[in-house]
């Protein structure tokens, strides 16, 4: 039996130590779920997101003892789930042309503070969310959901942090425009 | 929870099998992993000593003398 008190890097150094399954069959009972979650939001199919969290979870397993610790395990785990998804949608894309950073270009950004998204209806939300791009539902995510911060999602997304804070501030800005155009015009 | 958080939450409930096929999943490959491992830990090394016999090499002079008696 684990002690639910041990934490997530414990249990990672318990798993090394032993290579026993019943740590890493923990961790994965604790974050299983949310990996996904995340993975059916960006893709937005069940079997891709399926095949997606079985890739991710082998990752860990045959990357663990690369973790050292400098990041918290859910910040590393969100990280590769993100990357995984991104990379996926992005080869799925490769033959179109991706409108990301540059659809907005010409036009102004207007700031859209953090309380404004998060008041918004829980239905509604799900809706705009399913609109938004895949990039940008996962700026959204890293930033609402997992809380993660800026150097993080820098250092997730190997971009620099201003590229990442220009990054938030677009996804928000079009989260709110869909939002607009879908309840308000 | 924002309503962020929540939305994931409710999420992973619309699939509540999901994970647990995926478990089974990622068990049974590590398995396939483990298995190819021990088989490599077990035959690798006799066919590198087998190899180099064939080409000329020695067998380990500690591990098999030539007068075990003496």
């Amino acid at each position: 039996m684990i002690d639910v008190k041990e934490t997530d890097e414990e249990l990672i150094e318990l798993y090394k130590a032993s290579q026993n399954s019943r740590y890493f069959d923990e961790l994965y009972g604790r974050y299983s779920n949310k990996v996904f979650a995340k993975c059916i939001s960006l893709l937005k199919d069940r079997a891709l997101a399926e095949d997606a969290t079985q890739e991710i979870f082998m990752k860990i397993l045959l990357n663990i003892s690369k973790f050292k610790g400098a990041s918290k395990f859910s910040t590393w785990l969100y990280s590769i789930t993100y990357n995984f998804c991104i990379d996926y949608i992005r080869k799925q894309k490769k033959n179109r042309v991706v409108a990301d950073e540059t659809g907005i270009a010409d036009e102004a950004i207007e700031e859209v503070s953090d309380k404004e998204l998060l008041e918004i209806k829980i239905d509604r939300l799900e809706v705009i969310m399913e609109k938004a791009k895949p990039n940008d539902r996962a700026i959204l995510m890293m930033k609402y959901i997992d809380g993660m911060s800026i150097k993080d999602m820098a250092t997730s997304l190997n971009r620099s942090e201003s590229a990442i804070k220009m990054s938030i501030l677009r996804s928000k800005h079009r989260l709110k425009k869909i939002y607009n155009e879908l309840y308000y015009e | 929870m924002n309503n962020f958080q929540k939305l994931e939450q409710e999420r992973s409930k619309e699939y509540p099998n999901a994970v647990k096929n995926v478990k089974k999943r990622v068990d049974k490959t590590m398995n396939v992993y483990k298995f190819v491992g021990n088989i490599f830990d077990l035959y690798v090394p006799k066919i590198v000593g087998f190899v180099s016999v064939i080409l000329g090499g020695d067998i380990d002079q500690e591990n098999s003398s030539k007068y075990p008696n003496r």
